[in-house]
């Protein structure tokens, strides 16, 4: 028989895992086969020194006398994590506040120069072509010349080159002729 | 009843306390811990008396719960657990008991098998199942349990003749 086999025998032979006849079998196997026998008793006394070195070890002692205190499982360590952890988390909460804070500021308007375009819905050479037809009517003129809308830009203020004089002055020379 | 249920806990408790304690042991390594592990896997058992379905027998049941408690408690003292340093874990070992050289040995050996073949010893040496309740624990085929002590005996085996060869 392979060693394995042998050992895996001696070892269920050991743990009481076999039964008598099988056992009985066993040992007269092992009696009349030397070599094999050595295996066996390898396993054996494997088995028999483990139960005795985790019988040891296990049995109960005074731990309080033996057992030093863990590094970092102490009271005081634990009591100092859990501050730790509630300042982490205060931390954290003021400066999500923070940013949120920062981020949710009504906007302050700032000043922007507003351009006004209009630009009329027909083409310039569209009512240039009909007013220099000569067989335009008088309605005909008026449409064409509702239709011409001036093209300019209209600044309006903040402008920064306009001082307040110059904003009130024309309306001023409009009030003198009314 | 009360009473009756009171009687049959006192007497399975006194009957496996230390293979519960052992067994604890051989996963904590610490006296202090493994008092508490065996404490809380007899609590719960008590509170879950009744649940016991007959499937198996009882102390087999009974350590079902004791790896149960092992796992939850490595669970929750994982963070803690990782600071601890291997070499101070092999000083509270050695300073846990007064033991021979031999026994520190093979437990050193124990200890560098990997875990399906720890798992295996420790229910076999120290919780004393059989090769059934382990295999039924472990939800594994018998003869994965038998393979597994084999390979982990050799390889302990193996590794205290290097070390006796060596010195």
């Amino acid at each position: 028989m392979e060693r394995d086999i042998i050992e895996r025998l001696a070892m269920d032979h050991a743990l009481g895992e076999l039964d008598t006849d099988t056992a009985a079998l066993f040992e007269a196997y092992l009696a009349e086969h030397g070599e094999v026998r050595c295996w066996a008793q390898a396993m054996t006394e494997t088995c028999v020194r483990t139960r005795k070195a985790i019988g040891q070890k296990t049995q109960p002692v005074d731990g309080k006398r033996h057992v030093p205190r863990l590094r970092g499982l102490g009271p005081d360590a634990i009591a100092w994590r859990t501050w730790g952890r509630r300042a982490a988390v205060v931390l954290v909460c003021l400066g999500l506040g923070i940013v949120a804070g920062r981020w949710s500021r009504p906007q302050i308007a700032t000043p922007r120069t507003v351009v006004i375009r209009t630009e009329s819905t027909s083409a310039p050479s569209d009512w240039r072509q009909v007013l220099s037809r000569p067989d335009q009517g008088f309605w005909e003129s008026k449409a064409v010349a509702m239709l011409q809308t001036r093209s300019e830009e209209t600044p309006r203020a903040h402008t920064g080159q306009r001082n307040l004089w110059d904003r009130y002055r024309q309306p001023k020379k409009e009030w003198r002729y009314e | 009843m009360a009473q009756r249920l009171e009687r049959e806990f006192r007497r399975f408790w006194e009957q496996t306390r230390e293979r519960v304690r052992a067994y604890m042991f051989c996963a904590c390594s610490n006296a202090t811990d493994a008092d508490d592990l065996a404490q809380e896997c007899f609590l719960r058992a008590l509170r879950n008396w009744d649940c016991f379905d007959g499937k198996g027998t009882r102390q087999a049941w009974l350590f079902a719960i004791a790896r149960n408690t092992q796992v939850d408690w490595f669970r929750k003292r994982g963070r803690e657990a990782r600071l601890v340093a291997s070499d101070e874990v092999t000083r509270l070992r050695e300073t846990s008991e007064p033991v021979a050289e031999d026994v520190e040995a093979i437990w050193k050996a124990i200890g560098h098998l990997g875990p399906e073949y720890q798992e295996a010893i420790h229910l076999r040496f120290a919780a004393d199942l059989s090769y059934a309740e382990i295999a039924a624990l472990l939800g594994v085929p018998v003869g994965t349990v038998r393979s597994r002590l084999h390979r982990g005996l050799k390889a302990v085996r193996e590794r205290i003749e290097e070390q006796d060869h060596g010195t």
